[in-house]
């Protein structure tokens, strides 16, 4: 086992409705400041955790490889299995598989330096700089309506991400991870472009676009565009 | 012969694994593994296991706050005496500031460089107090804030997060520099060590890289020769996680302990980790006097199924006048 190379993408990602990312999504609903957003302590600043991220792009990608069962996360000990090899796996499955470490890494994505002057100045105007809305969230078993007061980064905003890969050469020269590059990670970010990030959003939230996108330096904004799913 | 190196990095994401030498190390010996091949990893710790270690690294520090140390500790019966030695006369009202003063300072853990400095060459925490009482300078502490975020993972097939799938991990966000002090034995590429770290720095440090936790990018790696020659010196004290073999002591002059429990790998993403068998070791900032080895520290072995996995326990020492 040898790192052959790490890829790098660099992107922007636009929010074109209001996003929610909290920690807790949909579960805790006690309480007037309902599933805040998350934000540096030190700062305040809104970011979109790259385990928000990831979760994403693994949940989509299980669905997309018809590797959902249960209810739970999967994982296997199949050497190539595509969601295993990409985004890890448990510690037993691991041992069995020997397929190295988790490929993938997204990393946290942070405000543009625009975007921090956009929330800046809707701060100066409104005294927050998220919107407020409520929606109906229907219980399941009683079919009680409940609005909830919920926090959403407005749309219009920016934020830069980055993901890196490794490509690890397993007496193969690396070609499964380049093949998985290719297969799963680039089709997993045309998965979160039609599904959209965070919470709610089958209510519409959290619809984006890339308006950056490069791997490695090269611009792929449209061949993700042109990836057909399905 | 070894050389000692500065090696500082800043946070750029939050993180959740504490910067301890024993995983500082993991990273480096990965870090070889998936650079040079498992040939030059058997290699490496093979030089590990018969004590002529390439690399020996210090825990981080943020922004250069060293462990006190600890050489005595100010008992009650000298307050009168200080206050006096500060103050001059016998004001009542100077011994009460003089027991806060105490108290402020016996709940220090850290201190800055300079005063690092002075108590390896003799000075003693009693004149260290007097000085604190007397100018009441604070140094300059990075913004840290650690707190619990929520995580949770989706029921693939509700699509909704439930009661059983959420969970906190502690977050560390800092906002300042960590140094990591490494003695590099001279025969070995300093080139390579550079790699192993510029590895380090694409990949992340700790638990849950893959998310993005524990981003970091470079300040510096230099040659460091800061650390003052102590004349006269007879113990030392240690900058890592120190699990002691037989000699390396004659006498714990003030020590910490922790229990750890090692982890094998660097970026798995799940609860059910391999981990090693628990392990005990001394601290930052424990004191000791000299024994006769000449490399301090124990390798340990067996503490894994996996027989190759070693936990290294040397630690980045400097010498101390007691
Ligand atoms: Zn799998």
């Amino acid at each position: 086992m040898r790192l052959k190379s790490i890829k790098e993408i660099n992107g922007t990602i636009k929010l074109l409705t209001g996003t929610r990312i909290g920690g807790s999504a949909d579960l805790i609903e006690i309480g007037g400041n309902d599933n805040p957003v998350i934000r540096n302590p030190l700062t305040s600043e809104l970011y979109i955790p790259g385990s928000s991220l990831k979760g994403k792009i693994r949940v989509l990608t299980e669905w997309l490889e018809g590797k959902v069962e249960g209810g739970e996360v999967h994982s296997c000990d199949k050497n190539d299995c595509p969601v295993c090899r990409v985004f890890g796996r448990s510690a037993q499955n691991s041992k069995v598989a020997k397929s190295g470490p988790t490929r993938i890494s997204i990393k946290d994505a942070y405000l543009t330096e625009e975007s921090k002057r956009e929330l800046e100045k809707l701060k100066n105007r409104t005294g927050l700089d998220t919107e407020w809305k409520y929606e109906n969230n229907i219980n399941r078993i009683t079919s009680e309506a409940t609005p909830r007061n919920l926090e959403r980064i407005p749309a219009g905003i920016e934020f830069d991400f980055k993901i890196t890969y490794k490509v690890l050469d397993m007496g193969d020269n690396g070609k499964i991870d380049e093949d998985m590059f290719e297969k799963v990670v680039l089709r997993g970010l045309k998965a979160i472009l039609l599904e959209g990030i965070g919470g709610g959003t089958s209510r519409g939230n959290g619809q984006i676009e890339f308006t950056k996108l490069l791997v490695d330096g090269e611009d792929l904004k449209d061949s993700i565009n042109n990836i057909v799913i399905g | 012969m070894y050389k000692t190196y500065l090696w500082k990095v800043k946070p750029t994401s939050s993180y959740i694994t504490p910067w301890q030498s024993d995983t500082i190390y993991g990273h480096l010996l990965w870090a070889v593994l998936f650079l040079y091949g498992e040939e030059e990893l058997n290699e490496v710790i093979e030089s590990f296991k018969s004590y002529k270690p390439p690399f020996i690294c210090s825990n981080g520090f943020v922004n250069d706050e060293f462990p006190l140390i600890k050489k005595k500790l100010i008992l009650r019966e000298d307050v009168k005496k200080i206050s006096q030695d500060i103050y001059g006369d016998k004001n009542p009202n100077e011994l009460i500031k003089t027991i806060r003063g105490i108290k402020e300072s016996n709940k220090r853990k850290t201190t800055g460089f300079n005063e690092f400095e002075k108590l390896r060459n003799g000075s003693t925490n009693e004149e260290l107090l007097k000085s604190f009482l007397k100018e009441k300078k604070v140094e300059k502490k990075g913004v840290f804030s650690e707190i619990p975020i929520m995580h949770n993972v989706v029921n693939r097939l509700s699509g909704v997060t439930e009661e059983n799938g959420i969970y906190t991990l502690n977050e560390k966000f800092l906002d300042g520099e960590i140094s990591i002090f490494i003695k590099v034995r001279e025969d070995f590429s300093l080139e390579k060590l550079d790699s192993l770290l510029q590895y380090i720095e694409l990949n992340g440090f700790g638990k849950k890289v893959s998310s993005g936790k524990g981003q970091i990018e470079r300040v510096e790696f230099r040659e460091f020769n800061e650390f003052e020659n102590v004349e006269n010196a007879n113990g030392f004290v240690v900058l890592s996680n120190f699990i002691p073999k037989f000699g390396d002591y004659n006498e714990v002059v003030s020590g910490n302990i922790i229990t750890k429990r090692g982890k094998t790998s660097n970026d798995i993403d799940t609860p059910e980790f391999p981990f090693k068998k628990p392990f005990v070791c001394y601290i930052p900032g424990s004191l000791f006097k000299r024994g006769d080895n000449k490399i301090i520290g124990n390798i340990l072995k067996n503490i894994h199924i996996d027989s190759r996995i070693i936990q290294v326990g040397i630690p980045f020492i400097v010498e101390v006048k007691i």
